[in-house]
């Protein structure tokens, strides 16, 4: 009788517990087992492509000149200026903002970073503005016309633009 | 018959061990259970349990050297380059291209209509125009243009419109013209 006792006490006292906590460290394994699964496969997937992406370091920089790393105002104001002198005009004001970073579904990839450049520039052309605007979004460093104004000065063959750009860069 | 008797002898002695017996043989029963129980558990505690951590600690280790076979600075600037090639695309993706405002503008104008002020909202995907026009029949066929032109505009709509008349110094009238604002709608 004692031995019965004994033997149900062992159960409900140790073994249950022991049995529930046991289940509970092979549900843990196996969801180890599984995620080690998924970073194998993921990393034997990505390792080739590190490896290219080490090669590439041509495309790195091609990147880095399209979306800078950090703001470079000065570089996106003398990119600005250089492309205003080619296109013979000139830059009579320049106020910047740096806006809010664009939030990204992805907690892993950040968002592009915007400096916001307004610009009032004097053109003697119609042809040059036009050329002007050409040269902006073919610029290696990604700018976006947001907003752009030209009128005529009056009884003169000059104009007055007034633009708005998104000069953008890769926030960290 | 002597044998008959003794065999009978046998019978009923059997019957009176086994009522003696029954009690040891639960007693072994109980005993085995109890040690089976004992076992199972000391088995499940110390060995079976012990077995799963130890191979929780070396799933662990290996997904940590798994994680360590790509160096650390080369992740990040992987993930840089990745953000940035998303961004990229998004960016180009979303940007309108600015100068065919004006290519359109230059193709859908007739000929005696002049801007003044020309502004264009990428935002807004708008086009406001303060514009001349020799009188209000060009005005009109100019909006027709606007209107017909569906590939680039949704909607064209004139703001204001007035007529203007240029005097010379005695007052005469020497010419007439309509003074305009229209916004057009661009379609993304």
């Amino acid at each position: 009788m004692i031995f019965f006792i004994g033997s149900l006490i062992i159960y409900v006292n140790f073994i249950k517990p022991t049995y529930g906590k046991t289940d509970l460290l092979r549900g843990e394994l196996e969801t180890k087992r599984q995620q080690y699964a998924d970073y194998k496969s993921v990393i034997d997937r990505l390792k080739p492509v590190f490896e290219s992406f080490q090669s590439a370091s041509q495309l790195q920089q091609s990147f880095s000149s399209m979306l800078p790393t950090n703001p470079m105002v000065p570089q996106a104001v003398a990119q600005l200026n250089g492309l205003a002198s080619a296109s013979l005009m000139s830059i009579n004001s320049i106020n910047i903002n740096e806006l809010a970073v664009v939030s990204q579904k992805s907690t892993l990839l950040k968002g592009a970073g915007i400096i916001d450049l307004n610009l009032a520039i004097s053109s003697n052309s119609y042809e040059s503005i036009k050329s002007f605007l050409q040269n902006v979004e073919s610029n290696i460093r990604i700018f976006d016309v947001k907003r752009i104004n030209v009128s005529k000065r009056d009884n003169t063959n000059s104009f007055v633009v007034n633009l708005d750009v998104y000069g953008y860069y890769q926030a960290q | 018959m002597a044998f008959n008797k003794t065999l009978l002898e046998q019978e009923l002695k059997k019957g009176e061990e086994l009522q003696v017996g029954w009690p040891w043989r639960i007693m072994v029963f109980s005993a085995i259970v109890f040690i089976t129980t004992a076992g199972i558990f000391l088995g499940a505690e110390f060995g079976f349990k012990t077995y799963i951590k130890s191979q929780i600690t070396q799933v662990d280790s290996q997904i940590d050297e798994l994680t360590r076979s790509i160096p650390e600075d080369q992740q990040k600037s992987f993930l840089i380059f990745s953000a940035q090639a998303n961004n990229i695309q998004k960016v180009l993706n979303d940007r309108y291209n600015t100068p065919s405002i004006f290519d359109f503008l230059e193709k859908n104008t007739i000929k005696n209509v002049f801007y003044k002020g020309v502004t264009f909202d990428a935002k807004e995907l708008t086009i406001n125009i303060d514009g001349i026009a020799p009188d209000f029949n060009t005005l009109a066929q100019q909006m027709e243009i606007f209107r017909n032109a569906t590939s680039t505009i949704s909607k064209a709509s004139i703001g204001r419109s007035s007529a203007i008349t240029e005097k010379d110094k005695s007052g005469r009238d020497l010419s007439s013209s309509v003074s305009f604002t229209a916004v057009l709608k661009l379609k993304k």
